[in-house]
């Protein structure tokens, strides 16, 4: 059944203008950041960890939070136009499956996206930079650790998008959160937030890891977060009256 | 034009827009009163640089900001199928009218808390340098011009497309690109109408001690012909979208 | 008698499409007017046309008398009401507030929506958001919205779409009775033959942008006679009288099928047939329904 419901969701995809907003974010952010990167030279002097910092920073605190918020808006979108939410819910699987299987397709949608960054990263670096030798397998990690704690924010965003009818507004309260969980980092709260989850997961800051140490807790903080809101969701999904 | 905007802010019961035009400050209000400089800290001037911070904070928010409430003003007719039955009611003027001073509102109330929350932290935290009228007003005027400028491209956009996704990413890589700008060379920032609020702001970083760590910020001059240009394009923008409304068939 | 309607020459083209070709449309004053065609045959887009909502390629729109203009378009449509293709409504406002907007864009009183609102039967839901409203719902929303202002022209673009059949039956009654109650005239366009037989007074039938026919719709129905069924009780002394008179009859199950005669013909035909002694037990005039006259119409493209 689940298998079902994910392939109808990532036909969605298929053909969508989504893939633009995609590709375009990652480039724009790989650009500048080697721009900016080759720019300073003089300060930043890690080599491959400065460059990554310089292509992440932005992307980890703002716009990571938001192209989450538009695939998850985007996906909700089909639903709440014309009648569709009769039909979902009326076809003949669970409704928790069918939130999972939108979190699944956007968990796809952010590795290749991570995997993008990471690849945009690595040309640059050898093409651009000249940095010597390989990246730091940390970095790799990294991006790993940043879809671990993105994932809770994955489905945080589906649940607002499914609450909210309005397609922009969840996009914008990503940006909002984005903005709280750079603010909750910072004052070392990193892993009470789950917006500061994939911040901190993506180490985009500082060249030293800020996670050393402290995986335990990461993992716990993400799984719970998900946990939390799969909950909800199944709870609003079967609760609620179907509102057209 | 009167009964238009009636309608108008019929349509907008219970569509929360005041919740999204307050949502928008709010975000500021946290933002800039977490980051903002303690009074005798290492900040000398730090009213100024509370104000220096406020553009590029703007550069990444309201671009995404304005995409939200351009759509949604918008919109509301294409979810309602009411294009076919409006036109038959009013003129397309005075739709368009009702619409553009609506938003028109929005955004200056966003603008006017936007200062008034930079001018309020700074009075809270009691900064004791004092800035000039003049430049509080610039601020405001500039901040008040770029985000109607913004407002209206996305307008435009939703009109155009009938669909909200596409400005709203217009938005967000606006946004982007915007807030990298301010990072390009000086030159850079002219041709990225997003992140206008940093070439036009009059507050400045004007030294940074890395071993004091003392920031030291001040002031500059105004930029009457950016500003100008500012208020050239949104013009340009509002009459493209009441073209598209104009002629659209239905 | 005025006309309320009335177009020259009509024609809208997109790219190569011709959707609309040389439309001549003629609805009197006080009529329920039926405007009937298959699927994209250029009604939705005439009836755009007439409320100005799409431009026309050529040719010009007569409302109320006078031709339509940019400058008077908007005070001639203030005495219409329209529903085109799906029912306007706003999800996230209840149906009274819906009305209320529309209301205030016409000019006309609040004390008016709840005239409508009994009329479509949906004064229980008023304080109900539209976004739950069933399609049948939305539907009889869209009209009382197009009833507000008790305008003298209705342009309705399938009314009884979505709606059971109860609903179809007052949708019908209202709107064949609304002349004679305020004097308003109706075009209605439907796929429904059946109920446009029973509502229209004149009917025009398009197809691939043409006009097929204009008219009362019994002079449709006569220009398109029906078969004659004669049952005999010695058909083979029935059919050679026929034969002698030139009438080709058919024999199957049971009776005599005679083709479309005129009444003369018809009589002295029956009159040979019993003095043949063959036994006249019955005669029935098959009349051809609006459908199958529609449908013949369609297929071959000429007014017999």
């Amino acid at each position: 059944m689940f298998l079902r419901c994910f392939r109808a969701e990532d036909r969605k995809l298929h053909a969508s203008p989504i893939w633009i907003l995609f590709f375009l974010l990652p480039v724009i952010s790989a650009v500048y950041g080697t721009f900016n990167y080759l720019q300073n030279l003089g300060i930043l002097q890690d080599q491959w960890y400065s460059l990554w910092t310089q292509h992440t920073l932005f992307y980890a605190l703002f716009f990571y939070p938001v192209l989450v918020g538009v695939y998850a808006a985007y996906l909700w979108r089909l639903e709440h136009r014309g009648h569709n939410w009769n039909l979902i819910m009326a076809a003949p699987v669970r409704p928790l499956a069918l939130f999972l299987a939108k979190y699944v397709v956007v968990l796809k949608l952010v590795l290749l996206t991570q995997l993008l960054v990471f690849g945009l990263y690595v040309l640059c670096g050898k093409a651009f930079a000249h940095l010597p030798g390989r990246p730091p397998v940390e970095t790799l990690l990294f991006l790993l650790r940043g879809l671990v704690g993105g994932q809770c924010v994955i489905a945080l965003q589906l649940v607002l998008s499914m609450l909210i009818r309005s397609f922009a507004v969840p996009v914008f309260i990503g940006l909002a959160g984005g903005v709280a969980g750079m603010l909750c980092a910072s004052k070392g709260a990193g892993l009470a937030f789950p917006y500061a989850l994939m911040q901190v997961g993506m180490n985009a800051n500082k060249s030293e890891d800020l996670l050393a140490g402290q995986y335990g807790g990461f993992l716990l903080a993400s799984a719970l977060w998900l946990a939390l809101f799969l909950v909800l969701a199944h709870l609003l999904l079967t609760r609620r009256d179907v509102r057209a | 034009m009167p009964r238009a905007l009636h309608a108008e802010l019929q349509k907008a019961h219970r569509r929360h827009d005041l919740a999204v035009c307050l949502l928008v400050p709010l975000v500021i209000l946290i933002w800039v009163g977490y980051s903002a400089p303690e009074a005798g800290s290492s900040a000398v001037h730090p009213f100024s640089a509370l104000f220096y911070m406020g553009p590029t904070i703007d550069a990444i928010l309201m671009p995404i900001g304005m995409a939200v409430l351009a759509t949604r003003l918008w919109d509301v007719e294409e979810k309602g199928d009411f294009p076919k039955l409006l036109y038959t009611l009013q003129s397309r003027r005075s739709l368009f009218a009702a619409k553009a001073v609506l938003g028109f509102g929005e955004v200056l109330l966003i603008a006017v808390l936007e200062t008034a929350i930079l001018l309020a932290l700074g009075w809270w935290k009691g900064y004791p340098d004092a800035l000039p009228a003049a430049h509080i007003l610039y601020h405001f005027v500039c901040t008040l011009a770029v985000c109607v400028m913004l407002f209206a491209s996305e307008l435009l956009l939703a009109v155009l497309l009938a669909n909200p996704l596409p400005a709203l990413c217009v938005g967000v890589t606006g946004a982007l690109v915007g807030l990298f700008s301010a990072f390009m060379p000086p030159i850079v920032s002219l041709f990225v109408p997003w992140g206008y609020f940093i070439p036009l702001s009059s507050f400045v970083l004007a030294s940074w001690d890395a071993d004091t760590r003392i920031a030291v910020y001040g002031m500059r001059a105004f930029r009457p012909l950016l500003l100008a240009w500012v208020v050239v394009l949104a013009a340009a923008f509002f009459a493209f979208a009441w073209r598209a409304v104009r002629e659209k068939e239905v | 008698m005025q006309t309320v309607i009335e177009t020259q020459e009509l024609c809208k083209v997109y790219g190569q499409r011709r959707a609309v070709d040389g439309v001549e449309l003629h609805v009197p004053e006080g009529c329920v007017y039926g405007f009937i065609g298959p699927n994209g045959a250029g009604k939705s887009t005439t009836m755009k046309m007439l409320l100005g909502l799409v431009h026309p390629t050529a040719g010009r729109v007569c409302l109320l008398g006078q031709p339509m203009t940019e400058r008077n378009r908007l005070a001639l449509l203030r005495q219409t009401g329209s529903l085109i293709e799906s029912p306007s409504g706003y999800p996230h406002l209840t149906g009274e507030e819906n009305l209320q907007v529309v209301a205030d864009l016409k000019g006309v009183p609040r004390k008016d929506i709840d005239r409508v609102l009994e009329i479509v039967d949906l004064a229980g839901d008023r304080r109900r958001k539209v976004g739950q409203y069933s399609l049948g719902m939305r539907q009889r929303l869209g009209i009382a919205m197009a009833l507000l202002g008790s305008p003298r022209l209705l342009i309705l673009d399938e009314p009884t779409n979505g709606l059971d059949p109860a609903g179809i039956q007052e949708m019908r009654d209202l709107l064949v009775h609304m002349p004679e109650r305020t004097g308003a005239t109706v075009l209605v366009s439907s796929h429904l033959l059946g109920e446009m037989e029973q509502m229209a007074e004149q009917v025009g039938i398009i197809d691939h942008g043409k006009m097929l026919f204009e008219g009362p719709l019994q002079a449709l129905q006569r220009h398109s006679r029906g078969s004659y069924r004669l049952r005999v009780l010695q058909p083979q002394k029935a059919v050679p009288a026929l034969q002698a008179r030139g009438v080709p009859a058919k024999f199957a199950k049971g009776a005599l099928t005679l083709p479309p005669l005129p009444d003369a013909a018809l009589a002295a035909a029956v009159q040979a047939v019993a003095d043949a002694g063959a036994g006249v037990v019955e005669l029935t005039a098959h009349t051809r329904s609006l459908e199958e006259i529609f449908l013949s119409l369609t297929q071959t493209r000429e007014v017999k």
